[in-house]
């Protein structure tokens, strides 16, 4: 495993291209884009201000750096880097902006989700789309970038409008059976669209493209909902993570509950596999105490950690959440099925330190990691059955059927890592810190 | 003094008509008691023997005395005595007895009445039990009783709390209703406000909207350098009807496409599972078939499974050819014939069941018996074992503690017991000799107390010789000689000389301390008294000494059965002769 040298980066504004060849992160109003390979600038960019978002493309031909201060939108185009944009929201303001699945138009929401302004970057034409509706996730793109869903709120009514990216056609506009909608999400073939309610209603809706309900699933009521959503990459299953600490997976034919994932505090399932992170502070003899060891390896002051089979029983470090304030710390908060459906990835957020692995085959409990510290993010390698994690210290986790493991970050300084995410290719890993990026590549060990 | 004691000398009419509860008051004096004697001295009770006499009778009313006496005697239901005696005097012997009888009498009321006191101290801590317990009770009635008002009490609080408390429930009640009503009334409000503040929400982005459109908000723009190109290289279109259409074909394309894989992958796993079934089906045919050639000997079923089977062949064979023909026919036929190939391979295991189980219980029938009867045989040779094993380790155990505690205590407990046993009967053993021995003691204290009324006798005879002799050698022989002769009759007049002269007032409390000498214990220190008595005899071997003699063999009858006062007089005239 072998770890990059460190770029300065703004507000974890760090993206690699949709096709892998370039890295581009913003570092306050500069935007510096990358070869992935060589980490050589190839372009650099000087915005207006701040930059708080930055997206790339779906063609990688061009990136977006949004300055909401300012209700200001430049675009910048890697095959010409004359040429520029600059999109101006004026008053209105704005709290969102991304590009359209085809590159060519960028949407903007302004403030107080008072319209969607779609802006054409090749006719310079602007659409508004009204009443949008400000929730959790309310505008969702399908996979094949055909089709845009967009939640809406009218006469205290949720909507849900279907556009064609293409034209921006509205394809389909119908009333939800939502309450209060919180957020939609096309299932990956882009036939189905999952809406769920918000979390005073435990509601999950399943639309189809045209339009029909196709099913509509509640696991219990007068309690706080769903939590957190997620398709299976085939479209197969539908993961819903809910306050009541469970997942429970919804199949693709009868769109029933075919099981439910508990996390309990002990784990008594034999067949899982417990990993517990330990930490251990290196010995040090007196005579690698010189201060070339000092200065040189920063590893010295960092502890070394590694996993260690618990046996089972385990327990589970669970923290009590505080009831009287709002969106309390329980529930499944986070999913994420591997990119070949065999896995899935949840934490519960009572139990911040622990991921649990899930195998979607057997349907059982593969595997719970425990980390020292509460998990900060989780992603898994797009090409491989691989996981990795961080938890706001100097180590990357690594999880895979064959087992874990924790590697401390080897770069001058300490490089606290706050998130991560995998280069598409899944041949190595970008790190952000608070300030600071580093790429990982963990190809080569794979293949060794 | 000494004329006083003389009958005829004490003529005392006064005490003629004296009644005799008067006498016991008087016999109270000593100094009458000494000036007084006469024969009623043994009827009267032993303590006062000396002094009541005087006052009942006299020489006069002796007929009187006698008549009453006889009607006493008689109201007790003794024989009376015969005043009619030839001597016109009592006869003595009748006398006796009588007194003799009286006394028995006495003896045995004084035994009643002991007998009573005890019975009645019994029965007094009896009573004083029964009321200690009946204090007891009562103190125990009132306590129950406090506690049990106190209990009603508690009782009484608690059903006041209850009361209060269902009161509460009630209030509370009514309070949740409400509040209910309130959270209800406030949801509908809360709904209806939301969804006015939203509508207003709503209305004020309209209106802002509008504003902002309508002021053509310079800033609101887009700057280019130049158009970009479609990102598929194509132009855009134009917004029509045919776009539209398009768009839904495009849509609907893209859900048919989506139900098209969908059912592919059905069909395919359609497929799969039916190829499981076929198999299935031919394995359970295949399983079936051998076991009709099995089952063949029965006759009952033969045929009719025979034609199941077939039949299930046949549709078996159908479902196969209609597995490529269309669904719904195929399904029907498909279910059936697994169904009834499934019932019967059902029947088939459960015949095979009870064929196992019933061989199984062929070859135990066989082997049953012998089975048995190993079984018993082991059972034997265990018992057997066990018995001598746990003999074993009682040897082993006695020899190595000899005195395990809790053995040692049970064998304690058999010893104690047997010893116990023994010692019963050496108890029994014992308290029958001390019975014997008891008795043995009556009868020697018997003696004992006759050989001192002998004694007593010879005491008299002597002191009367003695007397008799002083009273030769004094000059005042010719004066007593009538006096002498005449106390012939009176039994116990001889010896009253000597006592008058001893008895001073605490004899009779000495009497009383003397009688208690009357044991046989005191018999031996007596006798060597009486040795001294024989040789005083031996010095006057005289001629008196027959009628002395007789005379004292009948004052040792009559003694005898008189009180032990007599023989401390007896030891009393010892005493004072032994110096002699």
């Amino acid at each position: 495993m072998n770890f990059s040298e460190v770029f300065k980066q703004s507000n974890q504004l760090c993206k690699v291209s949709p096709d892998g060849k370039y890295l581009a992160t913003c570092v306050q109003y500069r935007l510096v884009v990358r070869d992935i390979n060589s980490l050589q600038i190839v372009h650099l960019y000087t915005c207006l201000d701040q930059v708080m978002h930055m997206e790339w493309s779906s063609d990688s031909l061009f990136i977006l750096c949004a300055m909401y201060k300012r209700g200001l939108v430049q675009v910048w185009s890697l095959e010409q880097p004359d040429w520029h944009c600059k999109i101006d929201e004026g008053s209105i303001g704005l709290v969102s902006s991304r590009w359209s699945p085809d590159g060519r138009h960028i949407l903007n929401t302004t403030e107080f989700n008072l319209r969607v302004t779609v802006w054409s970057l090749c006719t310079k034409a602007v659409s508004y789309i009204k009443y949008p509706k400000a929730c959790q996730k309310g505008v969702d793109f399908s996979a094949d970038g055909r089709y845009m869903a967009l939640a809406e709120r009218r006469e205290c009514k949720d909507y849900i409008s279907v556009f064609v990216c293409d034209d921006w056609h509205l394809l389909r506009h119908f009333e939800s059976e939502t309450q209060d909608l919180a957020g939609l999400e096309w299932s990956p073939n882009s036939c189905v669209l999952a809406v769920w309610d918000s979390c005073l209603e435990y509601k999950i809706l399943l639309y189809s493209l045209d339009g029909r309900l196709l099913s509509l699933y509640s696991a219990y009521e007068w309690s706080l909902g769903i939590k957190s959503v997620a398709w299976s990459p085939s479209s197969q299953f539908l993961a819903v993570g809910s306050y009541d600490e469970k997942v429970r997976i919804l199949n693709h034919i009868t769109w029933k509950k075919i099981t439910e994932f508990e996390h309990p505090a002990t784990i008594i399932n034999t067949k899982a596999v417990v990993f517990k992170e330990v930490e251990k502070r290196p010995v040090v003899g007196s005579e690698d105490l010189s201060i070339h060891q000092l200065t040189v390896d920063n590893s010295l002051f960092s502890t070394q950690s590694k996993y260690e089979i618990t046996q089972l029983p385990a327990q589970v470090p669970v923290i009590k959440p505080d009831p009287d304030r709002a969106n309390p710390k329980i529930g499944i908060s986070t999913l994420a099925f591997s990119a070949d459906n065999r896995f899935l990835a949840t934490k519960n957020d009572n139990m911040p330190q622990s991921l649990w692995v899930w195998d979607m085959q057997r349907l059982s409990l593969l595997a719970v990691l425990e980390q020292t510290a509460p998990v900060r993010c989780f992603v898994w390698d797009p090409r491989r059955p691989r996981l990795a994690l961080c938890t706001g210290n100097t180590k990357v986790y690594l999880w895979s059927p064959a087992g874990c493991v924790s590697v401390n970050v080897p770069v001058e300084g300490s490089f606290q890592v706050q998130s991560l995410f995998w280069h598409c290719s899944g041949s190595s890993l970008v790190l952000l810190s608070k300030e600071h990026v580093c790429l990982c590549y963990v190809d080569a060990e794979e293949e060794k | 003094m000494g004329d006083w004691w003389t009958p005829a000398m004490m003529p005392d009419p006064s005490l003629d008509n004296k009644e005799l509860s008067s006498i016991s008051g008087i016999s109270m004096s000593p100094s009458r008691q000494n000036s007084h004697h006469s024969l009623h001295s043994t009827m009267v009770l032993p303590k006062t023997s000396y002094s009541v006499i005087s006052a009942f009778c006299t020489e006069e009313n002796i007929s009187q005395c006698i008549a009453y006496i006889n009607q006493e005697v008689c109201s007790l239901g003794l024989t009376g005595v015969s005043l009619e005696s030839e001597s016109g005097g009592l006869s003595a012997v009748l006398v006796l007895n009588l007194l003799y009888e009286v006394l028995q009498l006495q003896r045995r009321a004084q035994r009643a009445l002991h007998e009573l006191e005890t019975q009645q101290l019994k029965n007094s801590s009896d009573l004083e039990h029964l009321q200690h317990s009946n204090c007891r009770l009562k103190d125990q009635l009132e306590h129950t009783r406090r506690e049990n008002s106190g209990l009603h009490e508690g009782e009484r609080q608690l059903q006041l709390k209850i009361k209060t408390l269902q009161n509460c429930l009630k209030s509370e009640k009514e309070e949740v209703q409400k509040l209910q009503s309130i959270i209800s009334s406030r949801a509908t409000q809360y709904n209806h406000d939301s969804k006015r503040k939203e509508r207003e929400c709503t209305k004020l982005k309209e209106r802002l909207n509008q504003l902002l459109m309508d002021k053509r908000d310079k800033k609101l723009s887009i700057e280019m350098s130049n158009y970009v190109g479609r990102s598929d290289g194509k132009r855009g279109l134009w917004k029509t009807s045919k776009m539209e259409a398009r768009h839904e074909g495009e849509m609907y394309r893209a859900l048919l496409s989506d139900y098209e894989t969908r059912q592919r992958s059905l069909v395919l796993e359609n497929s799969e599972l039916k190829k499981v079934l076929q198999h299935m089906k031919k394995d359970m045919i295949a399983i079936l078939s051998p076991k009709n050639v099995c089952v063949q000997p029965e006759p009952a079923d033969d045929s009719l499974e025979q034609a199941v089977s077939e039949g299930e062949e046949e549709a078996g064979d159908r479902s196969r050819e209609s597995l490529e023909q269309s669904c719904e026919q195929a399904r029907e036929q498909l279910t059936n014939s697994i169904r009834l190939q499934w019932r019967k391979l059902k029947s088939h295991m459960e015949r095979l069941d009870s064929q196992v189980s019933l061989e199984r219980e062929g070859d135990e029938v066989m082997s049953r018996k012998e089975h048995e009867d190993e079984m018993q045989r082991m059972r034997l040779e265990l018992q057997q074992c066990k018995e001598f094993i746990h003999m074993q380790q009682q040897l082993l155990q006695q020899l190595s503690s000899p005195c395990d505690e809790e053995t040692a205590a049970l064998l304690n407990d058999c010893y104690t017991l047997e010893e116990k046993e023994r010692l019963k009967e050496e108890w029994r053993l014992f308290s029958e000799q001390k019975r014997n021995f008891e008795r043995e003691r009556k009868n020697f204290t018997e003696a004992a107390i006759r050989l001192g009324h002998e004694r007593k006798a010879f005491e008299e005879d002597r002191a009367v010789w003695l007397k008799t002799q002083f009273l030769n050698m004094t000059p005042f022989v010719d004066r007593k000689r009538p006096a002498l002769s005449e106390p012939h009759g009176a039994l116990a007049v001889s010896t009253e000389p000597e006592a008058k002269l001893q008895s001073t007032p605490p004899l009779v409390t000495k009497s009383q301390s003397y009688s208690v000498f009357s044991t046989p214990k005191a018999a031996p220190v007596k006798m060597p008294s009486t040795a001294d008595l024989y040789r005083t005899l031996h010095l006057i071997p005289e001629s008196r000494g027959h009628g002395k003699c007789a005379s004292g063999k009948m004052l040792t009858k009559s003694r005898l059965r008189n009180c032990s006062t007599d023989c401390s007089v007896i030891s009393l005239v010892r005493d004072e002769s032994s110096p002699v």
